[in-house]
């Protein structure tokens, strides 16, 4: 008999349906994975299983918990079932803890409130739970705030508060994505053991593929509110049978065309033996600040032509390196050259070949500016009248290359998709045709379909405009398919290069060995497409 | 923490010093002088000449600034220019006015808010929350000498429940004490109230949007517990900040109410100095409050690293 | 409710200030007039809103009075505008630095002075007036503005587009008029409206312990202290000027939250 049975379910907000037909089943011990795209629905499903919807959203349908129908139940009923039942994972670990409470108190209420234990055998158990999540010392644990806790430990800590009644079911809606390759491995391993232990039925919800491949018995693939696909794990990948499924699966694995470019011998881009520290906050009155390493004595050269990658994890240095590389950043010792002038000393006809696209393509521009005042942003380095002509007809130039309308060009940024502002990020790089653009998590913020799209486009136009660039990502796969040459950061350091070929697949260094490990593989077999 | 708060203690030390400095350039820095204002038009130079020898007023102005200051920390005002008599004691007497009277207003002002900001928070937009939001609105718009004004016409002159006026003294009975300053009080308490309402609302409304509320209705809390045991501590600690300027702005605000109802406060007190151009009454009585202000928003930045343990490393 | 308090607050905002510029060109009748067999007449035909213990026609003090209270607090404003988003915006260019710790520190030193009392100070030792009285109210609306400038500056300066201006060879001056300014420019209106309504009230209390506008041009602040002692009997002497300004903050305060939800792109967005 399945613990959770789910039937056509159909959320509305006003007119809005935002899910329809829902319905699936899942026995315990099993872990079924919702996966798809932003906007799928895939996490108000997770929300109206426990009835937390939004309070204007309009629900109907049916869902049974061990035969008993939940829709209907009064939230005094549903407060019983709710942490103790039913156990939720929510994907920013940071936000979803009280700040101002202890964790182990977090954990301990939640046994208060839905036993008749005293505090000290509650306390009691919060250790046992402490412990079994891998967070030991359990009684040193138990003290700290969620904000003197890495990303991985508060997700622990919310995973303990999840499974401290030993629930039927967990819920766990994207657990691992704000976390580090590394440590989703770790968190995966973590859900999977417990899902054994204590024969739990697990809704798994994630955008990642190659998760769901790891994870999950069974997978349901969501789009625009309503299930396409859902099957056991294997027949699926071998028997893709709905074209969204398929489309989805291939974007993941996709490969991108890089064509054959020459590479000069004279280097664009040097780095010499570069350091960039920052001051740390005084936590003592009269002692000296203490400084904090961002980058340490990392050298390497890019030369015109090339395509490079860095691969490096959150907190390896990666930003600050890429602020320095654009002169925005001080340098302690060392060196940056580009096109042989030191890039902190270098005029606007130096900087004026670097140019670079960042991750955040909601944060990238200013929201009051039309997309055309936008892209001509870089024009500012131009001091050459000559250049400054035509700058509309650059600018419809440039839109037309990147896959938009000339027409797009009197539009604001917030009337464009994700992947759209993205295509308007690189048409503001590229329209002063610089030598060098550095792509800083570029596509990291983007659904696997249009992140597929994008780099499709950025290996086109390097090709097209004879650029030389720096592609910066955590994600290998990324890496793989656009650059030529990597190297792999950690703790300030450059601790392996190589052809991205050779370094992926025979990695020397043993933090490489891990970060290749870790990563979540798509499965090999499928029928060809 | 320790370091937060020593931290916190210099910069207070340095704003009072700042402040001593200020005060003082101002009011020495203002036209007319207190000997021949004091002395009226027709006074002899001579005369003049002779009286502010008396106040010392012929000393320069940094030796007059040190003495000032000195005296303050040893508790000594200095000597009303216009009264001859110790600065401290006229301050002592006017604070048990004062300070009973902000105390008041903020007891009635903490009362009538909390309720009717959470009240508003958990109804929000429905008919509940637009109610106390009219209300509020209201309450910001009215002048408090005129709500002042109000309140004596109908509870003085026409109920006749209170005096329309003046103090009663403490060792004369604690009761009408308080009543006397019940009015005022009410007075006062009137903008501060809506004002606090709306912040408790919105401090309210901005915690309950935060994850960890969804975390904990996933963890089986219900509504009204949710608000009690996580919402409602988290969304204290900016409206602490607001009752401390409130609690500063009552014992200066008071200045138009000590008229209004003659009350003999430090506002009244400072009032009638200005107008005499007793300098070193409005010196001195100014000073107390900016070290009131200072003082409690010391305590509030305190009261804040004990709520709130991720200020508590940062210095 | 939204639009309700836009829609409200402008007409009640309208209402004061067109009676104040009417008050330019007519008001019903001549107020330098004393006329006092018509004095303490309760609001009837021909006087509408009564007339005071001098005769004078209510209704065109309150309509010359709203011309002082409307410039006094605007002025006040102007100089808080003026002066403090300047200082917040350097500010902000330099966070931590030690033209930002002065700036702050003097903004905290400002607030921590009670400003009603020093505002009857500067008016009472420099002069009682409305000149004077708008810079005593305008002082304490320079930290007000300095540091929601700031503070409203420093969470744009994290913004990725700010730094793909400094790529693009902007300097941080330029950077605060193209991009920071336009964008905190909404934040800016509705804490006008904010200070503008406080500044009614602060010329009222100033008028009312007669520090403020002079005799003999009318303010409604001096009108409830001449009302004082003949409320008993003329109520409307009280009445009439407090529920004008009652009318003007209330006005502006809902006019400020109308702009507030009116001017947030997040609103905006669910319109479009």
């Amino acid at each position: 008999m399945s613990i959770l049975t789910v039937k056509n379910l159909q959320l509305k907000i006003g007119a809005e349906s935002i899910l329809e037909s829902i319905s699936f089943r899942l026995d315990q011990g099993r872990i079924l994975a919702m996966t798809g795209e932003s906007g799928s629905g895939k996490s108000m499903t997770a929300l109206s299983i426990i009835q937390l919807q939004p309070k204007n959203a309009k629900l109907e349908g049916e869902i049974f918990f061990n035969d008993q129908e939940i829709t209907k139940k009064n939230e005094f009923e549903l407060c019983k079932i709710r942490g103790a039942k039913i156990g939720m994972i929510f994907q920013e670990p940071m936000t979803a803890l009280n700040p101002v409470k202890t964790v182990g108190d977090q954990i301990r209420e939640t046994i208060i409130l839905h036993t008749t234990k005293n505090k000290r055998s509650a306390e009691k158990e919060t250790l046992k739970i402490l412990e079994r999540v891998g967070l030991s010392p359990a009684t040193e644990f138990k003290k700290r705030y969620p904000h003197e806790l890495s990303g991985g430990q508060r997700q622990r800590v919310v995973i303990g508060i999840a499974i401290a009644l030993k629930p039927a079911i967990i819920i766990a809606d994207e657990p691992t994505t704000a976390l580090d390759v590394t440590t989703q491995a770790q968190i995966l391993a973590l859900l999977k053991k417990l899902v054994t232990e204590d024969n739990i039925a697990m809704v798994l919800i994630t955008h990642d593929l190659a998760v769901v491949a790891d994870m999950a018995d069974e997978i349901a693939v969501m789009q625009n509110g309503v299930i396409v696909e859902i099957d056991e794990t294997p027949n699926l990948f071998q028997n893709m049978k709905h074209p969204y499924t398929r489309s989805l699966f291939a974007a993941s694995k996709h490969l991108v065309d890089l064509p054959v470019t020459k590479v000069e011998s004279d280097a664009l881009l040097t780095i010499k033996n570069v350091t960039c520290r920052y001051r740390l906050a005084r936590t003592k009155i009269f002692s000296k600040s203490d400084y904090f390493t961002a980058v340490s004595n990392v050298s390497f050269d890019i030369k015109n032509g090339e395509r490079v990658g860095l691969v490096g994890e959150s907190g390896c240095g990666k930003s600050t390196l890429t602020r320095a590389i654009l002169g925005l950043e001080p340098i302690y010792e060392g060196e940056i050259n580009v096109d042989n002038q030191n890039i902190l000393k270098a005029t606007s006809s130096t900087r004026k070949n670097i140019q670079v696209v960042f991750q955040d393509p909601y944060g990238s521009f200013n929201p009051r500016h039309k997309v055309s005042t936008l892209i001509k942003e870089p024009f500012f380095l131009i001091k050459d009248p000559l250049e400054v002509k035509n700058i509309e007809d650059k600018i419809e130039k440039v839109l037309e290359d990147v896959g938009l309308s000339a027409t797009d060009k009197n539009k604001y940024i917030h009337e464009f998709s994700g992947g759209q502002r993205q295509r308007i990020a690189i048409a503001r790089a590229l329209i002063i045709k610089p030598k060098l653009v550095i792509f800083d998590e570029a596509v990291s913020a983007l659904d696997v379909t249009v992140r597929a799209q994008i780099l499709d486009l950025i290996a086109k136009l390097a090709a097209e405009y004879g650029l030389s660039y720096l592609f910066i990502s955590h994600d290998l796969s990324v890496i793989r398919s656009i650059t030529d040459r990597c190297l792999v950061m950690k703790d300030g350091k450059i601790i392996e290069e190589g052809t991205t070929k050779k370094v992926l697949e025979q990695p020397q260094n043993a933090y490489t060995k891990t970060l290749i490990e870790a990563a979540p593989k798509l499965p090999t077999f499928q029928t060809e497409l | 923490m320790l370091r937060y708060i020593f931290k916190r203690a210099i910069s207070l030390i340095i704003s009072l010093c700042l402040a001593s400095i200020i005060i003082f350039a101002v009011v020495e820095i203002a036209p007319g002088d207190p000997a021949s204002f004091m002395l009226g038009i027709n006074a002899q130079e001579d005369t003049i000449a002779a009286l502010r020898a008396e106040l010392g007023l012929d000393q320069d102005k940094l030796s007059r600034y040190f003495t000032w200051v000195t005296g303050m920390i040893q508790g000594d005002f200095g000597t009303s220019y216009t009264y001859r008599s110790p600065v401290a004691e006229m301050i002592t007497e006017r604070i048990w006015v004062s300070l009973p009277l902000a105390l008041y207003a903020l007891l009635i002002s903490t009362l009538i808010a909390f309720p009717a900001g959470i009240y508003a928070a958990t109804q929000r937009g429905k008919s509940g929350d637009l109610v106390v939001m009219g209300a509020t609105q209201f309450g910001i718009a009215i002048p408090n000498f005129w709500f002042a004004m109000i309140l004596v016409v109908i509870f003085a002159l026409k109920l006749r429940w209170f005096s329309a006026g003046g103090f009663v003294e403490w060792e004369n009975g604690i009761f009408q004490s308080i009543k006397s300053l019940t009015l005022p009080a009410i007075a006062l308490a009137l903008p501060q109230a809506s004002i606090l309402s709306r912040v408790m609302r919105s401090a309210l409304i901005e915690t309950l949007s935060e994850d960890y509320i969804r975390t904990a209705r996933a963890k089986g809390f219900g509504k009204r517990a949710v608000i009690w045991r996580h919402a409602l501590r988290n969304a204290l600690i900016p409206v602490l900040t607001i009752i401390g300027l409130q609690f500063s702005f009552l014992m200066a605000g008071a200045i138009i109410i000590e008229q209004v109802f003659f009350l003999p406060g430090l506002g009244r007190l400072v009032f009638q100095a200005i107008t005499q151009r007793d300098l070193i009454v409005v010196e001195s009585v100014v000073m107390l409050l900016v070290f009131a202000v200072i003082t409690v928003n010391f305590i509030v930045d305190v009261t804040y690293a004990i709520a709130d343990p991720r200020l508590r490393r940062r210095v | 409710m939204r639009s309700g308090s836009l829609i409200f607050g402008v007409l009640l905002s309208a209402l004061v200030v067109i009676a104040a510029g009417v008050s330019f060109l007519w008001v019903p009748f001549d107020i330098t007039q004393l006329s006092i067999p018509n004095k303490l007449q309760p609001p009837n035909e021909i006087h509408w809103l009564g007339t005071d213990h001098f005769g004078r026609d209510i209704l065109s003090m309150i309509m010359i009075g709203a011309r002082t209270s409307l410039a006094v607090a605007l002025l006040a404003v102007g100089i808080g505008v003026f002066i403090g988003v300047p200082l917040g915006l350097i500010a902000a260019t330099r966070k931590n630095s030690v033209i930002d710790e002065v700036i702050m520190r003097t903004n905290d030193l400002i607030f921590a002075f009670p400003s009603l009392v020093i505002a009857i100070l500067i008016t009472a030792l420099f002069g009682p007036g409305a000149m004077n009285a708008i810079i005593a109210i305008g002082i304490f609306n320079i930290p007000v503005f300095a540091r929601v400038s700031r503070g409203a500056a420093l969470s744009l300066w994290q913004k990725e587009f700010i730094l793909a201006a400094r790529v693009s060879g902007k300097s941080d001056l330029r950077i605060s008029a193209e991009h920071i300014f336009p964008n905190i420019a909404n934040l800016l209106i509705v804490q006008g409206t904010i200070q503008f309504s406080l500044g009614i009230l602060a010329e009222a209390g100033l008028s009312y312990v007669g520090l403020g506008t002079q005799p003999p041009i009318p303010s409604w602040g001096r009108m409830l202290a001449d009302a004082q002692t003949m409320v008993s009997f003329a109520p409307h002497l009280a009445i009439i000027p407090g529920t004008a300004i009652i009318i003007t903050v209330l006005g502006l305060n809902l006019l400020g939250d109308g702009l507030r939800d009116f001017l947030d792109p997040r609103v905006r967005k669910s319109r479009e």
